[in-house]
């Protein structure tokens, strides 16, 4: 792109943002329109969206590649030696670099038209297969969880840049008003690394950034004294104001940013309404709940997530993001038996009641489903029966969006530690999702400090095998 | 395409033929990212003439001619380990590989000139700074023409001369209410008490008032937050641990009250960057060297070397950011894409740091280091005790910290450090943290049960009897000499630079370094290039950032990018006779603030009702034919709630406090992965990145925290019971003078007496009618 392109697209005005933006496409566009302070977005619809939202089922921590979606027959025959010269050295997070490798105890059976492998541990995904397409080679910077979580989030290790999702926000818009267009869900009360930056618009304005959403208690910050004040009193309250602001309004006729603010108010009445009612449960029917495993004690939880989930989705959220294993428990230092064992059999049902009930409702067809942790686990051991982080191949897998599924797209070498064909960047992987949702990586543009940034940092490209 | 081609016979190896074969699947496979045809120039790198592919990208040529087999584009190609595979998505079908393959270990050959080979893009201009890129505006020095600006009158009348050659004017004064809201929010970032709105509505005296907030201790309250946010403040190391730092705090005192003491920005910032080189006997320069300290910190990295050079690299980003207005950060990797600034310039001016290292528990006084001396004598024994009782435990720390880092930093922490090299020096500091951590640690990770007990048990009785003493985390030098930075190049030895200036500022001379006996002396050059009166950036870039503070936008608008994807200034006489102003009145910001606030195009009022035609024009108000307006930052909305019930702490400095105390917002501890929602929701900035200008954001978030968040609701019922308290007459008057500092107009008096007029003595009413003034924009906005 030449210099003088690049300033015609960029915003000289993005610092006097006044317009709703996270919340509702009604908002922001009449806002934007209105006030003609908002020249770079949304701006979606550089190439054919395949699909409208995105559902990112987070396993923070990192899941084993190797035990579930990459089996490596040569792992087991060489169990309990070192890694061949052959496969070159690595600086592991523990120090594993010299440790015996460790054989994956599952057993593996191909499952659907597309005879994808996948392990024991997920028999209800394995249902769903000819809808996964598993990515094997994606690899990234961070030898650690929170470099790691926030390059997965972000694009890159270190905190401060937007994440995908309010890109996303920021490329597309929302189109519900009443409920924020980024919504983050974790299970538990752990924080999840890095906290709410992993969700933070960076240096974009704040109406970008991920709003988390409680699945106990008031749904939304800031919604919680709603039953300490009594109805009307906030009626009163709420009338009081609009007077002052139509007060405040009549002296100041031109100001935008105000009428900005007055419609905010105002969505903010009706968010109160909506948005506990998009995470009620009660109205699902007792199949519904069975089909994601509320009704089971180890699956409740995140079936309950990923039925919220579907909920937002339905809703037309833009971006949502769940985290399973919260504050890196999926990372199987010691034991990945029994922790994996435990992660995946709460999530397997639920991820696959999911995507079973977003096809049933045709949801499936225009939302990008995406499974996968910040990095996958080495071949060598830890601590005699676990595994390390494995930054430079691991598996992530897409459904939804059109996408042909039952296939795998990369490889990694014969013992899982490297990706090899079709490498994938994490930025090559966030390329791919923007291209999916319809925007070119390349052309979703945010001037910050004298440099035109983008979501992937002028890197990456969408991978063509995924996208068909 | 038709091309017309000369082949050169290069008598190596067969090439295949360039016109049916090479050309072709170049154009196939790699011009969509990398050619002139398509505009795309990936990694800096086309592939469409000879010249592009030598000259190269970011990573460095393409082909080496001299040797073919190491070049780039072969090893991309083949997808080998260490550089990007290419095509990306998608390995090169296997005859077009072999093509290019024996293409280039035929050495590459390129027919003679072409129409393939246009001039090349600006962006392969490959180290040089050219006699119009030192033309920019902001490299020139002071307009002689624009005099000295050190007063108000003369900030009106250049402000005036713009809009009159538009045929524009200045908007008539702001009542005076609405004034003195605007600037004893912009001065000290609280709102007028009730007393001093009565106090200023009998005697409007401006300069009284303007004096009284100068003086005031809040000043630097205020003041420093915006310097925070351009230094990334925050206390704590980011990353997974987000460990808190403790002694932080006592830095953002120092930045306090150097605002509030007026100290000379040139030695403000000489301080921060080498006041350990620079005035070694002050005690002020330990804590003042914070700044160098403020990154984030990950604990648990194991590639030392990788992350002290990046602990480096953000320094110098933030310093060039900050002191230079210029985003330097491109240049890390490439030259920079638009601006003359070049890969090597950042690494010279990241070279200045080079000789870092950190220094924690350091104590701020020499009375301080007495007592900490005294108290280790009158423990030498216990601690003797207890360290010959944690020996054995160490050692096993000490391996198994050590066994996680990779064999060549293993190598480092076995040697005795003063065999080190100073760059080892460094890396090992970074790393020898780690095994710290697990001494810091030992008893959570010992076995032995009565062992672990009996350790706990000591170090905790000798923890309790421990003093706190005052300390901070600060830097030193590894030493007299120090190792230059390298460039790294794909395929090339790592070029060390040395500490130089940005080429296109090197007619300003070069920093003169003097060695010290235990520092290489290189901060202290670079803070005296800095704050040299004749760098043309430095104190410009100040004073437009506090004319952007006090007026909404900068004479550069874009104040923390002066290169050529900034604004040029809109009154650059103005710019330049403020700053001569400044540099004439010894760099001090009292002054110039005051100029700035006593002007009439300050003081103007922000609404205007006859200005359509300015306002269709001009609607940024970049001609200020308008005053200023503006939401709240986040610290303002947060403690004028607390002000306006009468309940803020107003008390001055000391260690960071819980959200929930009642102390201004900038005492409260800043966790860069924990942040006050309600700060973070009204755009505080978040302690990762250099914030110049916080971007005001309108979201329902910021709404539903005011209306129902707990903050609010307390503050609300405090105010509510106040004002029924006071049985006065005028409660409305007197809610108006807590919450805004002014009175009601009519329209908001009768809005106020119509929702209580029938229930005038219950608290609960009051509380509603207190909480939407709290809520309303009137509360909000200044204007």
């Amino acid at each position: 792109m030449s210099d003088a392109s690049a300033r015609d697209i960029l915003s000289r005005r993005e610092w006097l943002w006044t317009a709703g933006g996270g919340f509702g496409a009604l908002a922001m566009g009449a806002m934007a329109a209105q006030a003609g302070t908002n020249p770079s977005a949304p701006h979606g619809g550089h190439l054919k969206a395949r699909a409208k939202r995105v559902i990112f089922l987070f396993m923070e921590g990192g899941p084993s590649h190797l035990d579930t979606f990459d089996p490596k027959p040569l792992l087991n025959r060489l169990a309990g030696q070192k890694l061949p010269g052959s496969f070159g050295s690595v600086v592991t997070s523990m120090g594993t670099a010299d440790a015996p490798l460790l054989a994956s105890q599952r057993a593996w059976k191909q499952h659907g038209k597309g005879g994808l492998w996948v392990s024991d541990w997920l028999p209800n995904i394995a249902q769903r297969a000819d809808d996964l397409v598993v990515v094997r080679s994606v690899w990234c910077d961070a030898i650690n969880h929170s470099a790691g979580v926030c390059q997965m989030n972000t694009g890159t290790t270190m905190g401060g840049r937007p994440s995908l999702g309010s890109w996303v926000l920021y490329g597309l818009g929302s189109e519900n008003e009443n409920l924020p267009g980024f919504v983050v869900l974790t299970d538990g009360s752990a924080s999840v690394t890095n906290g709410a930056r992993n969700w933070g618009a960076g240096f974009m304005p704040a109406a970008y950034q991920g709003t988390k959403i409680e699945t106990t208690g008031p749904t939304l910050p800031g919604l919680v004294a709603k039953e300490m004040v009594a109805s009307d009193r906030q009626k009163r309250r709420g009338a009081l104001l609009g007077e002052l602001n139509r007060a405040h309004a009549a002296r100041t006729p031109a100001d935008t940013e105000l009428a900005a603010r007055i419609a905010s108010q105002e969505l903010a009445f009706r968010m109160q309404a909506a948005a506990p009612e998009a995470v009620d449960l009660t109205h699902e029917t007792p199949a519904t709940r069975a089909l994601y495993g509320i009704d089971r004690k180890e699956t409740a939880n995140f079936g309950k997530m990923c039925l919220m989930a579907r909920r937002l989705a339905e809703r037309d959220v833009r971006f949502i993001q769940l985290y399973s294993g919260a504050g890196s428990r999926w990372d199987a230092h010691a034991n990945i038996e029994k922790n994996h064992a435990l992660l995946c059999g709460g999530t397997d049902q639920p991820v696959a009641g999911l995507l079973t009930d977003l096809k049933q409702r045709g949801l499936l067809d225009d939302t990008l489903v995406i499974w996968g942790g910040e990095f996958g686990r080495t071949p060598m051991s830890e601590k005699g029966d676990g595994r390390d982080h494995n930054p430079w191949g691991f598996t992530m897998w897409m459904a939804g969006a059109g996408l042909e599924g039952g296939r795998t797209v990369g490889t990694t070498d014969e013992l899982g530690l490297r990706a090899v064909d079709e490498r994938m960047h994490v930025h090559d992987f966030h390329a791919t999702i923007l291209a999916l949702l319809g925007l070119d990586h390349t052309k979703v543009l945010w001037r910050h400090k004298g440099r035109p940034e983008r979501p992937t940092i002028n890197e990456g490209e969408p991978n063509r095998a995924i996208i068909g | 395409m038709t091309i017309t081609l000369f082949m050169i016979s290069f008598g190596l190896a067969s090439p295949p033929d360039f016109t049916r074969e090479v050309f072709p699947t170049l154009r196939e496979h790699c011009f969509q990212c990398h050619s002139h045809d398509t505009g795309k120039n990936k990694g800096g790198l086309v592939v469409d003439s000879a010249s592009g592919l030598t000259s190269g990208g970011d990573g460095g040529p393409a082909i080496n001619t001299q040797k073919p087999e190491q070049s780039p584009l072969l090893h991309a190609i083949r997808r080998q380990e260490g550089v990007s595979a290419m095509p990306p998505a998608k390995a090169l079908p296997e005859t077009a590989r072999t093509i290019l393959e024996r293409w280039v270990l035929a050495g590459a050959p390129w027919p003679a000139e072409s129409k393939v080979s246009p001039t090349p893009a600006k962006t392969t201009r490959s180290g040089t700074i050219t006699p119009a890129d030192r033309s920019w505006w902001a490299f020139q020095p002071l307009a002689p023409t624009a005099g000295s600006i050190r007063d108000g009158k003369s900030i009106d009348l250049h402000i005036d001369s713009a809009l009159k050659a538009r045929g524009w004017n200045r908007n008539q004064p702001a009542e005076s209410a609405d004034w003195l809201r605007r600037v004893t929010f912009d001065l000290t970032g609280l709102p007028p008490t009730p007393t001093e709105a009565r106090a200023f509505a009998a005697n409007p005296d401006k300069a009284a008032v303007i004096d009284r907030l100068l003086a005031s201790p809040h000043f630097g309250e205020k003041w420093a937050r915006f310097w925070l946010d351009l230094v990334r403040y925050a206390e704590s190391d980011g990353y997974r641990a987000d460990e808190f730092r403790p002694t932080t705090w006592r830095y953002r005192d120092w930045v306090v009250s150097a605002w509030n003491r007026d100290m000379p920005y040139d030695r403000f910032l000489r301080l921060q960057l080498a006041g350990d080189e620079m005035e070694q006997d002050n005690p002020e320069s330990l804590i003042a060297l914070g700044y160098l300290r403020l990154g984030t910190y990950e604990y648990n990295q194991r590639d030392s070397t990788a992350q002290w050079n990046a602990i480096l690299d953000d320094i110098t980003d933030v310093t060039a950011d900050v002191a230079l207005g210029l985003g330097l950060a491109c240049a890390r990797c490439h030259d920079h894409k638009y601006d003359p600034l070049l890969q090597r310039d950042y690494h010279a001016l990241k070279s200045f740091f080079s000789g870092l290292v950190w220094r924690d528990d350091v104590p701020v006084s020499t009375a301080e280091t007495d007592r900490i001396r005294a108290w280790e004598k009158q423990t030498a024994q216990r601690r003797e005790h207890l360290a010959q009782l944690e020996a054995p435990h160490r050692r096993q720390a000490f391996q198994d910290a050590r066994a996680l880092f990779p064999p060549e930093l293993q190598k480092l922490l076995d040697t005795p450090r003063e065999k080190l090299s100073p760059s080892e020096k460094q890396v090992h500091d970074i790393a020898y943290r780690q095994v710290q951590y697990e001494y810091d640690h030992l008893e959570t990770r010992m076995k032995d049960a009565k062992a672990r007990e009996e350790i706990k048990k000591l170090r905790l009785e000798l923890k309790a009897e421990t003093p706190v003493f005052a300390t901070a985390q600060t830097v030193a030098e590894v030493g007299a000499t120090v190792d230059n930075p390298s460039i790294a190049r794909r395929g090339k030895k790592p070029e060390p630079v040395a500490p130089g200036v940005p080429t296109v500022l090197d007619s300003l001379g070069l920093p003169v370094i003097q060695v010290r006996a235990n520092s290489s002396g290189r901060r202290a050059a670079l803070a005296q290039w800095l704050t040299g009166a004749d760098n043309p950036l430095v104190s410009r870039v100040m004073v437009n950032r506090i004319w952007q503070r006090l007026f909404g936008r900068g004479l550069v608008a874009t104040t923390s990018d002066w290169g050529t994807l900034g604004e040029k200034p809109s009154h650059p006489e103005l710019l330049d006779g403020l700053t001569r102003g400044f540099l004439e009145g010894g760099w001090k910001l009292k002054p110039l603030i005051r100029a700035m606030v006593l002007s009439e195009t300050y003081g103007q009022a922000s609404l205007r009702q006859d200005a359509s035609a300015m306002r269709e024009a001009d609607s940024d108000n970049r001609y200020l034919w308008r005053g200023p307006s503006r939401r709240l930052e986040a610290e303002e909305v947060r403690d004028s709630l607390l002000a306006a019930a009468n309940t803020l702490d107003r008390s001055v400095g000391g260690p960071g406090v819980a959200d929930e105390s009642p102390r201004r917002s900038i005492y409260l501890k800043v966790r860069r992965n924990t942040r006050d929602p309600l700060l973070a929701a009204f755009d505080a900035a978040d302690g990762l990145q250099t914030t110049p200008q916080r971007l005001p954001t309108v979201t329902v978030t910021q709404t539903l925290l005011l209306r129902n968040g707990s903050l609010a609701e307390g503050q609300a019922a405090a105010l509510g019971k106040s004002i029924l308290a006071t049985g006065g007459s005028d409660r409305i008057g007197e809610l108006f003078l807590c919450a805004l500092g002014r009175l009601p107009r009519p329209e908001e008096a009768s809005a106020v007496e119509n929702a209580v007029a029938s229930q005038a003595n219950d608290t609960a009413c009051w509380t509603d009618a207190a909480h939407a003034v709290l809520e309303s924009n009137a509360f909000l906005y200044l204007e």
